[in-house]
Protein backbone atom coordinates (compact mmCIF):
# COMPACT_ATOMS: atom_id res chain seq x y z
CA UNK A 1 0.00 0.00 0.00
CA UNK A 2 1.05 3.55 -0.71
CA UNK A 3 1.84 5.99 2.06
CA UNK A 4 -1.22 7.74 3.45
CA UNK A 5 0.66 11.02 3.18
CA UNK A 6 -0.30 11.14 -0.47
CA UNK A 7 -3.69 12.51 -1.44
CA UNK A 8 -6.36 9.93 -2.17
CA UNK A 9 -9.49 10.39 -4.25
CA UNK A 10 -12.74 11.43 -2.55
CA UNK A 11 -14.93 8.49 -3.34
CA UNK A 12 -18.61 9.28 -3.88
CA UNK A 13 -21.63 7.60 -5.44
CA UNK A 14 -20.70 8.79 -8.93
CA UNK A 15 -17.11 7.61 -9.03
CA UNK A 16 -17.08 4.61 -6.63
CA UNK A 17 -17.53 2.01 -9.42
CA UNK A 18 -14.49 3.47 -11.22
CA UNK A 19 -12.15 3.26 -8.24
CA UNK A 20 -13.55 -0.12 -7.17
CA UNK A 21 -12.98 -1.55 -10.62
CA UNK A 22 -9.38 -0.33 -10.71
CA UNK A 23 -8.78 -1.90 -7.28
CA UNK A 24 -10.12 -5.17 -8.73
CA UNK A 25 -7.79 -4.95 -11.72
CA UNK A 26 -10.39 -3.71 -14.24
CA UNK A 27 -10.84 -0.29 -15.85
CA UNK A 28 -14.52 0.62 -15.80
CA UNK A 29 -15.68 3.57 -17.89
CA UNK A 30 -19.13 5.13 -17.85
CA UNK A 31 -21.40 4.11 -20.71
CA UNK A 32 -24.63 5.81 -21.77
CA UNK A 33 -27.52 3.43 -22.34
CA UNK A 34 -29.31 6.06 -24.41
CA UNK A 35 -26.68 7.22 -26.92
CA UNK A 36 -24.09 4.49 -26.45
CA UNK A 37 -21.19 6.83 -25.80
CA UNK A 38 -18.53 6.37 -23.13
CA UNK A 39 -17.21 9.10 -20.84
CA UNK A 40 -14.44 9.78 -18.33
CA UNK A 41 -14.06 11.18 -15.74
CA UNK A 42 -17.31 9.80 -14.23
CA UNK A 43 -20.11 12.37 -14.37
CA UNK A 44 -23.63 12.68 -12.94
CA UNK A 45 -25.28 12.21 -16.35
CA UNK A 46 -24.28 11.67 -19.96
CA UNK A 47 -22.48 14.89 -20.85
CA UNK A 48 -23.16 14.17 -24.53
CA UNK A 49 -26.93 13.50 -24.67
CA UNK A 50 -28.12 14.39 -21.17
CA UNK A 51 -29.42 10.95 -20.24
CA UNK A 52 -29.37 9.79 -16.61
CA UNK A 53 -29.27 6.17 -17.75
CA UNK A 54 -25.61 5.35 -17.21
CA UNK A 55 -23.93 2.03 -16.61
CA UNK A 56 -20.33 0.82 -16.71
CA UNK A 57 -18.22 -1.03 -19.28
CA UNK A 58 -14.83 -2.58 -18.66
CA UNK A 59 -12.38 -1.04 -21.09
CA UNK A 60 -9.78 -3.19 -22.76
CA UNK A 61 -6.44 -3.37 -20.97
CA UNK A 62 -4.55 -1.47 -23.65
CA UNK A 63 -4.44 2.09 -24.85
CA UNK A 64 -2.20 4.54 -26.62
CA UNK A 65 -0.24 7.44 -25.09
CA UNK A 66 -1.99 10.66 -26.19
CA UNK A 67 0.24 13.02 -24.20
CA UNK A 68 2.47 12.92 -21.14
CA UNK A 69 4.79 14.88 -18.90
CA UNK A 70 7.79 13.99 -16.78
CA UNK A 71 7.45 15.62 -13.39
CA UNK A 72 10.75 17.03 -12.18
CA UNK A 73 9.56 19.26 -9.38
CA UNK A 74 6.57 18.73 -7.11
CA UNK A 75 4.57 21.93 -6.80
CA UNK A 76 1.07 22.05 -5.36
CA UNK A 77 0.97 18.42 -4.32
CA UNK A 78 2.21 16.27 -1.45
CA UNK A 79 5.95 16.48 -0.83
CA UNK A 80 5.78 12.68 -0.57
CA UNK A 81 5.96 12.55 -4.35
CA UNK A 82 9.42 14.14 -4.28
CA UNK A 83 10.95 10.75 -3.43
CA UNK A 84 9.71 9.47 -6.78
CA UNK A 85 10.89 12.24 -9.11
CA UNK A 86 11.37 12.09 -11.98
CA UNK A 87 8.17 10.23 -12.84
CA UNK A 88 5.75 10.28 -15.76
CA UNK A 89 2.02 10.95 -15.85
CA UNK A 90 0.08 10.95 -19.03
CA UNK A 91 -3.16 10.72 -20.94
CA UNK A 92 -4.00 7.29 -22.33
CA UNK A 93 -6.52 7.02 -25.15
CA UNK A 94 -8.69 3.90 -24.99
CA UNK A 95 -10.49 2.03 -27.75
CA UNK A 96 -13.79 3.02 -26.16
CA UNK A 97 -13.21 6.59 -27.34
CA UNK A 98 -12.25 8.12 -24.00
CA UNK A 99 -9.01 9.19 -22.41
CA UNK A 100 -7.84 8.46 -18.87
CA UNK A 101 -5.18 10.26 -16.86
CA UNK A 102 -2.68 7.75 -15.51
CA UNK A 103 0.72 7.27 -14.03
CA UNK A 104 2.99 5.96 -16.78
CA UNK A 105 5.59 3.33 -15.95
CA UNK A 106 8.60 2.65 -18.18
CA UNK A 107 12.07 1.24 -17.66
CA UNK A 108 13.52 4.39 -19.24
CA UNK A 109 11.41 7.56 -19.03
CA UNK A 110 12.94 9.11 -22.20
CA UNK A 111 11.64 6.13 -24.18
CA UNK A 112 8.02 7.24 -23.60
CA UNK A 113 6.53 9.03 -26.58
CA UNK A 114 3.15 9.94 -28.01
CA UNK A 115 1.54 7.00 -29.82
CA UNK A 116 3.24 4.25 -27.80
CA UNK A 117 1.12 1.37 -26.59
CA UNK A 118 0.31 1.38 -22.86
CA UNK A 119 -0.93 -1.60 -20.85
CA UNK A 120 -3.16 -1.18 -17.81
CA UNK A 121 -1.28 -2.04 -14.62
CA UNK A 122 -3.41 -0.68 -11.76
CA UNK A 123 -2.11 0.20 -8.33
CA UNK A 124 -4.30 -0.92 -5.43
CA UNK A 125 -4.21 1.61 -2.59
CA UNK A 126 -7.25 0.44 -0.63
CA UNK A 127 -9.82 -2.34 -0.48
CA UNK A 128 -12.06 -0.54 -2.96
CA UNK A 129 -9.63 2.05 -4.20
CA UNK A 130 -7.26 1.68 -7.11
CA UNK A 131 -5.34 4.21 -9.19
CA UNK A 132 -4.91 3.95 -12.96
CA UNK A 133 -1.29 3.15 -13.77
CA UNK A 134 -0.17 2.00 -17.22
CA UNK A 135 3.04 0.38 -18.32
CA UNK A 136 4.32 1.88 -21.57
CA UNK A 137 5.50 -0.65 -24.13
CA UNK A 138 8.75 0.91 -25.30
CA UNK A 139 10.32 -1.95 -27.28
CA UNK A 140 7.71 -1.94 -30.04
CA UNK B 1 -28.38 53.21 -24.58
CA UNK B 2 -25.10 54.49 -23.32
CA UNK B 3 -21.76 53.20 -24.43
CA UNK B 4 -19.47 51.87 -21.69
CA UNK B 5 -15.97 53.22 -21.13
CA UNK B 6 -12.96 52.48 -18.98
CA UNK B 7 -12.70 55.77 -17.09
CA UNK B 8 -9.76 55.04 -14.78
CA UNK B 9 -7.28 52.39 -13.74
CA UNK B 10 -4.63 51.60 -11.17
CA UNK B 11 -1.90 48.97 -10.86
CA UNK B 12 -0.30 47.83 -7.60
CA UNK B 13 3.39 47.07 -7.30
CA UNK B 14 3.80 43.26 -7.38
CA UNK B 15 5.53 41.53 -4.49
CA UNK B 16 6.83 38.05 -3.77
CA UNK B 17 6.27 38.87 -0.10
CA UNK B 18 9.98 38.65 0.61
CA UNK B 19 10.31 40.82 3.70
CA UNK B 20 14.05 39.97 3.71
CA UNK B 21 14.34 41.82 0.40
CA UNK B 22 12.29 44.76 1.58
CA UNK B 23 9.17 43.64 -0.27
CA UNK B 24 5.65 44.31 0.97
CA UNK B 25 3.86 41.49 2.78
CA UNK B 26 0.17 42.30 2.46
CA UNK B 27 -3.11 40.42 2.65
CA UNK B 28 -5.82 40.43 0.02
CA UNK B 29 -7.84 42.78 2.25
CA UNK B 30 -4.95 45.25 2.41
CA UNK B 31 -4.55 45.05 -1.35
CA UNK B 32 -8.25 45.83 -1.78
CA UNK B 33 -7.81 49.04 0.21
CA UNK B 34 -4.69 50.07 -1.69
CA UNK B 35 -6.22 49.27 -5.07
CA UNK B 36 -9.31 51.32 -4.30
CA UNK B 37 -7.25 54.22 -2.96
CA UNK B 38 -5.16 54.27 -6.14
CA UNK B 39 -8.24 54.11 -8.34
CA UNK B 40 -10.03 56.92 -6.51
CA UNK B 41 -6.96 59.12 -6.89
CA UNK B 42 -6.77 58.22 -10.58
CA UNK B 43 -10.38 59.23 -11.23
CA UNK B 44 -10.26 62.23 -8.90
CA UNK B 45 -12.99 61.07 -6.55
CA UNK B 46 -13.17 60.77 -2.80
CA UNK B 47 -14.64 57.69 -1.20
CA UNK B 48 -17.69 59.75 -0.21
CA UNK B 49 -18.13 60.98 -3.78
CA UNK B 50 -17.99 57.39 -5.07
CA UNK B 51 -20.63 56.34 -2.56
CA UNK B 52 -22.88 59.15 -3.76
CA UNK B 53 -22.86 57.57 -7.25
CA UNK B 54 -24.90 54.61 -8.49
CA UNK B 55 -22.24 51.93 -8.80
CA UNK B 56 -21.46 48.23 -8.63
CA UNK B 57 -18.44 46.69 -6.94
CA UNK B 58 -16.92 43.62 -8.55
CA UNK B 59 -14.16 41.46 -7.04
CA UNK B 60 -12.35 38.35 -8.21
CA UNK B 61 -12.47 35.19 -6.15
CA UNK B 62 -8.94 34.92 -4.78
CA UNK B 63 -6.78 31.86 -4.25
CA UNK B 64 -6.97 31.87 -0.47
CA UNK B 65 -10.17 30.54 1.06
CA UNK B 66 -12.61 33.30 1.82
CA UNK B 67 -16.07 33.54 3.33
CA UNK B 68 -18.97 32.14 1.38
CA UNK B 69 -20.69 35.55 1.37
CA UNK B 70 -17.42 37.32 0.79
CA UNK B 71 -18.59 40.61 -0.70
CA UNK B 72 -20.44 41.34 2.57
CA UNK B 73 -17.06 41.30 4.27
CA UNK B 74 -15.29 43.28 1.54
CA UNK B 75 -17.78 46.16 1.64
CA UNK B 76 -17.51 46.31 5.44
CA UNK B 77 -13.71 46.30 5.29
CA UNK B 78 -13.77 49.15 2.80
CA UNK B 79 -16.77 51.00 4.22
CA UNK B 80 -18.51 51.08 0.84
CA UNK B 81 -22.23 51.15 0.04
CA UNK B 82 -22.50 50.10 -3.61
CA UNK B 83 -25.84 49.40 -5.27
CA UNK B 84 -24.70 45.95 -6.36
CA UNK B 85 -21.80 43.61 -5.70
CA UNK B 86 -20.56 40.59 -7.61
CA UNK B 87 -17.75 38.03 -7.51
CA UNK B 88 -16.20 36.42 -10.54
CA UNK B 89 -15.47 32.72 -10.45
CA UNK B 90 -13.58 32.37 -13.69
CA UNK B 91 -9.91 31.95 -12.82
CA UNK B 92 -7.81 33.54 -15.54
CA UNK B 93 -10.94 34.86 -17.22
CA UNK B 94 -11.95 36.75 -14.07
CA UNK B 95 -10.76 40.14 -15.34
CA UNK B 96 -12.72 39.79 -18.57
CA UNK B 97 -15.73 38.44 -16.72
CA UNK B 98 -15.78 41.33 -14.22
CA UNK B 99 -15.60 43.74 -17.13
CA UNK B 100 -18.55 42.00 -18.81
CA UNK B 101 -20.69 42.04 -15.64
CA UNK B 102 -19.89 45.68 -14.99
CA UNK B 103 -20.60 46.52 -18.63
CA UNK B 104 -24.00 44.81 -18.51
CA UNK B 105 -25.03 46.69 -15.36
CA UNK B 106 -24.05 50.06 -16.85
CA UNK B 107 -25.52 49.29 -20.27
CA UNK B 108 -28.84 48.28 -18.75
CA UNK B 109 -28.99 51.46 -16.69
CA UNK B 110 -28.75 49.75 -13.30
CA UNK B 111 -25.66 51.78 -12.40
CA UNK B 112 -23.44 54.53 -13.80
CA UNK B 113 -20.12 52.99 -12.74
CA UNK B 114 -18.55 49.64 -12.00
CA UNK B 115 -15.54 49.52 -9.71
CA UNK B 116 -13.54 46.36 -10.41
CA UNK B 117 -10.98 45.32 -7.82
CA UNK B 118 -8.82 42.46 -9.03
CA UNK B 119 -6.31 41.62 -6.32
CA UNK B 120 -4.83 38.45 -4.91
CA UNK B 121 -2.17 37.41 -2.45
CA UNK B 122 -1.17 33.83 -3.26
CA UNK B 123 2.06 34.20 -1.25
CA UNK B 124 0.45 35.63 1.88
CA UNK B 125 -0.53 35.16 4.66
CA UNK B 126 0.91 31.78 5.50
CA UNK B 127 2.15 28.97 3.26
CA UNK B 128 3.55 30.18 -0.03
CA UNK B 129 2.06 29.07 -3.30
CA UNK B 130 3.75 25.78 -3.98
CA UNK B 131 2.86 24.73 -0.49
CA UNK B 132 0.35 21.95 -0.40
CA UNK B 133 -2.93 23.59 -1.48
CA UNK B 134 -4.59 26.96 -1.34
CA UNK B 135 -8.30 27.12 -2.13
CA UNK B 136 -10.05 23.80 -2.58
CA UNK B 137 -9.59 22.74 -6.16
CA UNK B 138 -11.80 20.93 -8.64
CA UNK B 139 -13.18 17.48 -7.77
CA UNK B 140 -11.63 16.16 -10.98
CA UNK B 141 -8.22 17.38 -9.87
CA UNK B 142 -8.65 15.94 -6.36
CA UNK B 143 -9.89 12.59 -7.66
CA UNK B 144 -8.12 11.94 -10.95
CA UNK B 145 -4.99 14.10 -10.96
CA UNK B 146 -3.44 14.72 -7.53
CA UNK B 147 -3.42 11.03 -6.45
CA UNK B 148 -1.30 10.29 -9.52
CA UNK B 149 1.29 12.87 -8.52
CA UNK B 150 0.21 15.51 -11.02
CA UNK B 151 1.22 19.05 -10.10
CA UNK B 152 -1.85 21.11 -10.92
CA UNK B 153 -1.94 23.53 -13.85
CA UNK B 154 1.72 22.86 -14.66
CA UNK B 155 1.11 19.22 -15.49
CA UNK B 156 -2.08 19.95 -17.43
CA UNK B 157 -0.25 22.61 -19.45
CA UNK B 158 2.63 20.17 -19.99
CA UNK B 159 0.19 17.72 -21.64
CA UNK B 160 -0.94 20.54 -23.92
CA UNK B 161 2.59 21.67 -24.75
CA UNK B 162 3.76 18.11 -25.51
CA UNK B 163 0.80 17.67 -27.82
CA UNK B 164 1.45 21.05 -29.47
CA UNK B 165 5.04 20.04 -30.15
CA UNK B 166 3.81 16.75 -31.62
CA UNK B 167 1.20 18.30 -33.92
CA UNK B 168 2.86 21.57 -34.95
CA UNK B 169 6.53 20.68 -34.57
CA UNK B 170 6.84 23.43 -32.00
CA UNK B 171 10.33 23.57 -30.53
CA UNK B 172 11.64 24.52 -27.11
CA UNK B 173 13.27 27.53 -28.77
CA UNK B 174 9.90 28.70 -30.11
CA UNK B 175 8.33 28.47 -26.65
CA UNK B 176 11.37 30.34 -25.39
CA UNK B 177 10.82 33.16 -27.87
CA UNK B 178 7.49 33.92 -26.17
CA UNK B 179 9.25 34.28 -22.83
CA UNK B 180 12.12 36.30 -24.29
CA UNK B 181 9.87 38.68 -26.24
CA UNK B 182 7.60 39.35 -23.27
CA UNK B 183 10.62 39.93 -21.05
CA UNK B 184 11.83 42.63 -23.40
CA UNK B 185 8.47 44.35 -22.91
CA UNK B 186 8.78 43.91 -19.15
CA UNK B 187 12.16 45.68 -19.09
CA UNK B 188 10.22 48.86 -19.99
CA UNK B 189 7.45 48.29 -17.45
CA UNK B 190 8.27 49.77 -14.05
CA UNK B 191 5.63 47.52 -12.45
CA UNK B 192 6.92 44.23 -13.88
CA UNK B 193 8.29 41.83 -11.26
CA UNK B 194 10.92 40.36 -13.59
CA UNK B 195 12.70 43.17 -15.41
CA UNK B 196 16.19 41.85 -16.09
CA UNK B 197 16.76 41.09 -19.79
CA UNK B 198 16.42 37.45 -20.84
CA UNK B 199 17.96 35.66 -23.82
CA UNK B 200 17.17 32.31 -25.39
CA UNK B 201 20.20 30.56 -23.90
CA UNK B 202 19.12 31.60 -20.42
CA UNK B 203 15.61 30.35 -21.15
CA UNK B 204 16.96 26.97 -22.29
CA UNK B 205 19.01 26.66 -19.08
CA UNK B 206 15.91 27.25 -16.98
CA UNK B 207 15.12 24.02 -15.08
CA UNK B 208 12.37 21.65 -16.18
CA UNK B 209 9.38 21.58 -13.83
CA UNK B 210 7.09 19.28 -15.79
CA UNK B 211 8.67 18.37 -19.13
CA UNK B 212 8.51 19.83 -21.69
CA UNK B 213 7.79 22.92 -19.55
CA UNK B 214 10.60 24.85 -17.93
CA UNK B 215 10.32 27.30 -15.08
CA UNK B 216 10.36 30.17 -17.59
CA UNK B 217 7.41 28.70 -19.50
CA UNK B 218 5.19 29.44 -16.50
CA UNK B 219 4.00 32.61 -14.80
CA UNK B 220 5.73 33.88 -11.72
CA UNK B 221 3.14 34.10 -8.91
CA UNK B 222 3.04 37.45 -7.12
CA UNK B 223 0.90 39.32 -4.66
CA UNK B 224 -0.70 42.43 -6.05
CA UNK B 225 -3.47 43.44 -8.36
CA UNK B 226 -5.31 46.06 -10.32
CA UNK B 227 -8.34 48.31 -10.23
CA UNK B 228 -10.47 49.45 -13.14
CA UNK B 229 -13.43 51.79 -13.26
CA UNK B 230 -16.06 51.47 -15.95
CA UNK B 231 -18.48 54.34 -16.48
CA UNK B 232 -21.36 55.37 -18.71
CA UNK B 233 -20.49 57.73 -21.56
CA UNK B 234 -21.70 60.86 -19.84
CA UNK B 235 -19.98 60.06 -16.55
CA UNK B 236 -16.76 58.91 -18.17
CA UNK B 237 -16.34 62.22 -19.98
CA UNK B 238 -16.49 64.05 -16.64
CA UNK B 239 -13.73 61.83 -15.25
CA UNK B 240 -11.23 61.78 -18.09
CA UNK B 241 -10.39 63.29 -21.45
CA UNK B 242 -9.35 59.87 -22.72
CA UNK B 243 -12.15 57.41 -21.97
CA UNK B 244 -11.48 54.00 -23.56
CA UNK B 245 -14.58 52.44 -25.09
CA UNK B 246 -15.49 48.80 -24.56
CA UNK B 247 -16.19 48.11 -28.23
CA UNK B 248 -17.31 44.55 -27.67
CA UNK B 249 -16.68 41.18 -26.10
CA UNK B 250 -17.50 37.53 -26.62
CA UNK B 251 -17.00 34.44 -24.50
CA UNK B 252 -16.89 30.73 -25.25
CA UNK B 253 -17.42 28.39 -22.31
CA UNK B 254 -16.55 24.68 -22.42
CA UNK B 255 -16.31 24.38 -26.17
CA UNK B 256 -16.41 20.82 -27.58
CA UNK B 257 -18.21 19.77 -24.41
CA UNK B 258 -19.43 16.51 -25.90
CA UNK B 259 -16.24 15.45 -27.66
CA UNK B 260 -14.17 13.12 -25.48
CA UNK B 261 -11.45 13.04 -28.15
CA UNK B 262 -11.05 16.81 -28.46
CA UNK B 263 -7.68 18.09 -29.61
CA UNK B 264 -6.16 19.72 -26.53
CA UNK B 265 -3.46 21.47 -28.60
CA UNK B 266 -6.03 23.50 -30.52
CA UNK B 267 -8.08 26.31 -29.09
CA UNK B 268 -11.08 28.02 -30.57
CA UNK B 269 -11.78 31.63 -29.69
CA UNK B 270 -14.99 33.53 -30.52
CA UNK B 271 -13.03 35.92 -32.71
CA UNK B 272 -15.29 35.88 -35.77
CA UNK B 273 -18.42 36.47 -33.67
CA UNK B 274 -16.70 39.39 -31.93
CA UNK B 275 -15.57 41.17 -35.07
CA UNK B 276 -18.87 40.61 -36.88
CA UNK B 277 -20.75 42.11 -33.95
CA UNK B 278 -18.42 45.08 -33.61
CA UNK B 279 -18.11 45.66 -37.34
CA UNK B 280 -14.33 45.60 -37.31
CA UNK B 281 -11.62 43.21 -38.46
CA UNK B 282 -8.59 41.73 -36.80
CA UNK B 283 -6.30 43.86 -38.97
CA UNK B 284 -7.67 46.88 -37.08
CA UNK B 285 -6.06 45.63 -33.86
CA UNK B 286 -2.86 47.49 -32.98
CA UNK B 287 -1.75 45.26 -30.10
CA UNK B 288 -2.78 42.08 -28.31
CA UNK B 289 -2.91 41.26 -24.60
CA UNK B 290 -3.20 37.46 -24.69
CA UNK B 291 -3.72 35.52 -21.48
CA UNK B 292 -0.37 33.92 -20.75
CA UNK B 293 -0.43 31.35 -17.99
CA UNK B 294 2.09 29.37 -20.06
CA UNK B 295 4.15 30.17 -23.17
CA UNK B 296 2.39 27.55 -25.30
CA UNK B 297 -1.00 29.12 -24.59
CA UNK B 298 0.12 32.35 -26.27
CA UNK B 299 1.04 30.39 -29.41
CA UNK B 300 -2.32 28.60 -29.39
CA UNK B 301 -4.16 31.92 -29.26
CA UNK B 302 -2.19 33.32 -32.18
CA UNK B 303 -3.38 30.25 -34.09
CA UNK B 304 -6.97 30.58 -32.83
CA UNK B 305 -7.13 34.22 -33.86
CA UNK B 306 -6.25 33.18 -37.41
CA UNK B 307 -3.01 35.15 -37.33
CA UNK B 308 -0.50 32.29 -37.16
CA UNK B 309 -1.77 30.06 -39.94
CA UNK B 310 1.40 27.95 -40.09
CA UNK B 311 1.51 27.50 -36.33
CA UNK B 312 2.30 29.85 -33.47
CA UNK B 313 5.90 28.68 -33.23
CA UNK B 314 6.71 29.51 -36.84
CA UNK B 315 4.89 32.83 -36.47
CA UNK B 316 6.91 33.96 -33.49
CA UNK B 317 10.12 33.00 -35.28
CA UNK B 318 9.26 35.25 -38.22
CA UNK B 319 7.64 38.21 -36.47
CA UNK B 320 8.54 40.58 -33.71
CA UNK B 321 5.98 40.53 -30.91
CA UNK B 322 7.63 43.16 -28.71
CA UNK B 323 5.94 46.50 -27.98
CA UNK B 324 7.95 48.11 -30.82
CA UNK B 325 7.60 45.16 -33.19
CA UNK B 326 5.27 44.56 -36.13
CA UNK B 327 2.90 42.56 -33.96
CA UNK B 328 2.91 43.67 -30.30
CA UNK B 329 1.83 40.98 -27.81
CA UNK B 330 1.65 41.38 -24.03
CA UNK B 331 3.18 44.82 -24.08
CA UNK B 332 3.74 45.04 -20.32
CA UNK B 333 5.52 41.70 -20.12
CA UNK B 334 2.37 39.70 -19.47
CA UNK B 335 2.05 37.44 -16.48
CA UNK B 336 5.16 35.51 -17.54
CA UNK B 337 7.33 38.52 -16.64
CA UNK B 338 5.16 41.10 -14.88
CA UNK B 339 3.86 38.42 -12.52
CA UNK B 340 0.55 36.67 -11.96
CA UNK B 341 -1.43 38.07 -9.06
CA UNK B 342 -3.46 34.88 -8.65
CA UNK B 343 -6.89 35.08 -10.26
CA UNK B 344 -6.46 38.85 -10.67
CA UNK B 345 -3.72 38.43 -13.26
CA UNK B 346 -6.17 38.62 -16.13
CA UNK B 347 -7.39 42.07 -15.08
CA UNK B 348 -3.78 43.20 -15.42
CA UNK B 349 -3.97 42.54 -19.16
CA UNK B 350 -7.12 44.69 -19.41
CA UNK B 351 -5.44 47.48 -17.43
CA UNK B 352 -2.33 47.29 -19.63
CA UNK B 353 -4.54 47.69 -22.71
CA UNK B 354 -6.28 50.73 -21.23
CA UNK B 355 -2.93 52.25 -20.30
CA UNK B 356 -1.65 51.71 -23.87
CA UNK B 357 -4.78 53.18 -25.47
CA UNK B 358 -4.52 56.26 -23.24
CA UNK B 359 -0.90 56.56 -24.39
CA UNK B 360 0.28 56.43 -20.80
CA UNK B 361 2.54 53.38 -21.20
CA UNK B 362 5.80 55.32 -21.15
CA UNK B 363 8.80 53.59 -22.70
CA UNK B 364 6.77 50.57 -23.80
CA UNK B 365 4.11 52.64 -25.57
CA UNK B 366 2.78 51.14 -28.81
CA UNK B 367 2.92 54.25 -30.95
CA UNK B 368 -0.34 55.59 -32.30
CA UNK B 369 -2.43 52.65 -31.08
CA UNK B 370 -6.21 52.96 -31.24
CA UNK B 371 -7.48 49.40 -30.75
CA UNK B 372 -6.38 46.58 -28.47
CA UNK B 373 -7.63 43.02 -28.10
CA UNK B 374 -7.53 41.35 -24.67
CA UNK B 375 -8.17 37.71 -23.88
CA UNK B 376 -8.98 35.98 -20.63
CA UNK B 377 -8.64 32.23 -20.21
CA UNK B 378 -9.45 30.26 -17.09
CA UNK B 379 -9.87 26.75 -15.80
CA UNK B 380 -7.56 24.04 -17.15
CA UNK B 381 -9.92 21.15 -17.72
CA UNK B 382 -9.62 17.37 -17.59
CA UNK B 383 -8.59 16.17 -21.03
CA UNK B 384 -9.15 19.72 -22.30
CA UNK B 385 -7.37 23.03 -22.40
CA UNK B 386 -8.94 26.23 -21.08
CA UNK B 387 -12.64 25.92 -20.19
CA UNK B 388 -13.40 29.67 -19.87
CA UNK B 389 -12.40 31.80 -22.86
CA UNK B 390 -13.21 35.44 -23.38
CA UNK B 391 -12.19 38.28 -25.68
CA UNK B 392 -12.61 42.03 -25.18
CA UNK B 393 -12.01 44.70 -27.78
CA UNK B 394 -11.08 48.16 -26.47
CA UNK B 395 -10.92 51.31 -28.57
CA UNK B 396 -9.85 54.88 -28.23
CA UNK B 397 -12.34 56.84 -30.32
Amino acid sequence: MESIQKPLPEVDSTNAPFFESVAAGRLAVQHCRNCGRHQLYPKPWCAACGSLELDWTDAGPEGVVYSFTVIRRVIGNSKDFERETPYAVGVVELKEGVRVYARLLAKELPSISIGKKAVFQPLKVGEKLGLPYFSVVTDQ
Amino acid sequence: MTEVFASGYFALRPSRARADRGEEVLTTEEYHARALKGLLEAVGMTKAELDAERYALGVNRGLWPHALIWTAEVVQNLGLSPNYTFVSDHGGMSGVQMLIEGYAMIKSGLVDHAVLLGVDSPLTPAKPMGGYRLERTWRYEINYELPLGMVGPLSEAAFIARRHMHEFGTSAEELGMVAVSQRKNATKNPWAYLKQPLNLDEYLKSPFLAEPLRMLDAVIPVNGGFALMLSSGEKAKKITETPIRVAGFETAINQEATNELRDIARMTLPVNRLFEKVGAKIDDVDFFELYDDFTVVVLMQLEALGIAKEGGGKFIEKNSTTYDGDFPVNTGGGQLSAGQAGTAGGLGLVVEAVEQLREEAGERQVKGCKTGLVSGLGGLGYNANLVNRGLVLLTRD
